[in-house]
Order: C-alpha cells, then structure tokens, then sequence
C-alpha cells in the first residue's frame, strides 16, 4: 500500500463540485491543485488557505474548485456540498458513509481512526472508494466540525 | 413509567393540502437548498424519516435510520420512495420536519437529537448525557409527542454529539 501522489486522475464529469452552493474566495498560501482538501495553516494567516496536511494544517475548510499557483485566489467549497475527493492511498477500500479526515498526504482524505479520537473532519463519503482505481469519490463536505471534542 | 415507543411514522401532509409559503414537498421541507438525490435501498423510505447510508456503505443508497453500529446518518427524507426508488434528502444546514421516536416523552426545542431502535425507523430521540452519537439535528420547536406529529429540527447529519466533560 502506497501512498497517492497525482492529481491528474479525471474526475468524473470534469468538475470538482457536484452540487451545493457554499462557495468561498481564499488566497492560496502554497499552490493548489483543484480537488485538494484545503485548511487553515496551523500558523494562521487570514483567508489563506494550503493543501490539508496533518501535522501542519489546521482546520480544513473545503475542497478547492480550480487550480491556482501560490498567492493566487481561490475558490473553496465547504461545508454541505457535495464534491469530488481522493483519498490518500492505492491499497485500501472506503465504503460509502465513511467518515473521512485529514491526512499526511496532502490535500488527500483518510478514515477515521475510531469515534473517540480527535480529528479534523473533512466528510463522509456518499460512494466506494476503490483505492486501486485511482479515482475520485463524492463526499458530503462536513469541513469546520470536530469528529469528537475532548472528554 | 418508560416512555412508549410510536407503532406508525406520523403521515406528511399530502401535496394538495400544500400551501402556505415556505412548505414544500409534502410539507417536510421547511427551507434551505442543501437537498440531494439518492436511492432507497433495502426498506422503503416515508417523507420525514432520517435516512442513513447502511454499515454495508452502498452508493448514494440510503435507508430509514435506525441505530446501527457502521451506518451513517444522512439527513431527511423530503419525499416517499419505494425500495429502488430516487427521493430527495434534505442534508446539513436545512430545516425540515422529523418524527419524535415516542408516542409520550416530548422534546423541547433546541434539544440535541441521535436515532433509535424503534421499529417506525427514522425517527429521533434526545441524546443522552454524555455518551457519544451521531448527531441527526436540533429541535427548533417543543415537540408534544402525544399528537403524533412532525416536529421542525435544524439538519446537522453527520456531525456527532459533542461529550464536554
């Protein structure tokens, strides 16, 4: 099981938003690619955005919708759309309805480690991510909620 | 006394009797536009049952939400469908009506709502202390479980509740 590094995979229909309205305009501190899931920089610069990276970022915010070089705008969509993701690896399945979180591979999403842990968010996928296909899945965005607060 | 559990899902309002601004689609939709298309899988879905992606987790494929460990909890169901049918699912961040589990324990609005295992399936029960579930919405509005009827919650499937110690 490896790792995913490309963002070149087609996405289904050639947009990252498959439906919703909830779209933001961010500056991009680093460069983009369109479909990475996008988060605060754990430093917190204002309305800047990264690729979510676990460890260095902090709260995702969405899933940005084009691609754009550092310092540019872009727009994210977040919370309650619906959007095409990819998670982080080539070697393990997600079913439909999980839930799914930042990862260390940037701007991909990963399960859940388990209900008691806390984890930044990202959604839950609404269809099967066949990790060997390669390809992008749709994902209710839940970006901003925890997956659990503290006990 | 322990609180009954319904015997039927209350029946939404019929889209003739349809009216007043702000209802839609039998009545269960109350307003906002996160609403999307999926298909009932296994057990047909009734218009304001919380429906869930099953723990055997298929595609866009959602049934009325019963407490199970794996499933997930959607939103609400806005239309009737038949097992195989599309209905419309109103998602996080919309206002629509849901059905209280119990014939005689009310809930008061702005209660924190999770399912249950009553048989009607895709009703709601106030979350309890400090135990961790999945959160299917907010009461909006005081709910008298004696009548039977569907009661406002803000949507917020897929959020959990919260354990604040």
């Amino acid at each position: 099981m490896a790792d995913r590094t490309l963002w070149t995979n087609a996405i289904p229909g050639g947009n990252v938003l498959w439906t919703g309205s909830n779209v933001h305009n961010f500056k991009a501190g680093e460069a983009i690619t369109r479909g990475m899931v996008v988060a605060i920089h754990g430093t917190g610069i204002g309305w800047t955005v990264h690729p979510a990276l676990l460890g260095t970022t902090t709260v995702p915010i969405g899933v940005a919708l084009q691609s754009v070089a550092s310092g540019a705008r872009v727009a994210v969509a977040g919370l309650g759309c619906i959007e095409y993701v990819q998670q982080e690896t080539d070697g393990t399945d997600l079913d439909a309805g999980t839930r799914v979180v930042q990862t260390n591979s940037a701007g991909f999403i990963g399960a859940e480690a388990g209900a008691d842990e806390v984890e930044y968010m990202v959604g839950v996928l609404l269809e099967e991510s066949d990790a060997s296909d390669l390809t992008y899945e749709r994902c209710l965005i839940l970006c901003g909620l925890p997956t659990q607060t503290h006990a | 006394m322990a609180p009954t559990d319904r015997t039927s899902f209350p029946v939404a309002r019929t889209s003739a009797a349809v009216g007043n601004i702000g209802d839609s689609l039998k009545g269960v939709h109350i307003s906002g536009n996160n609403v999307a298309s999926f298909t009932v899988g296994a057990t047909a879905v009734k218009a304001g049952q919380v429906v869930s992606i099953s723990a055997t987790g298929l595609d866009f494929t959602v049934i009325p939400c019963v407490a199970e460990a794996g499933s997930q909890p959607i939103g609400v169901a806005v239309t009737d469908g038949a097992v195989g049918a599309k209905i419309s699912v109103a998602m996080i961040g919309c206002i629509a009506k849901v059905s209280n589990y119990s014939s005689d324990t009310a809930i008061d609005a702005s209660e924190r709502l999770t399912w249950n295992d009553c048989a009607i399936g895709g009703s709601v029960i106030a979350c309890s202390g400090g135990t961790t579930q999945p959160l299917g919405g907010r009461a909006l509005a005081y709910d008298v479980a004696t009548t039977l009827e569907l009661t406002p919650i803000l949507v917020m499937c897929g959020a959990r509740s919260t354990i604040h110690a």
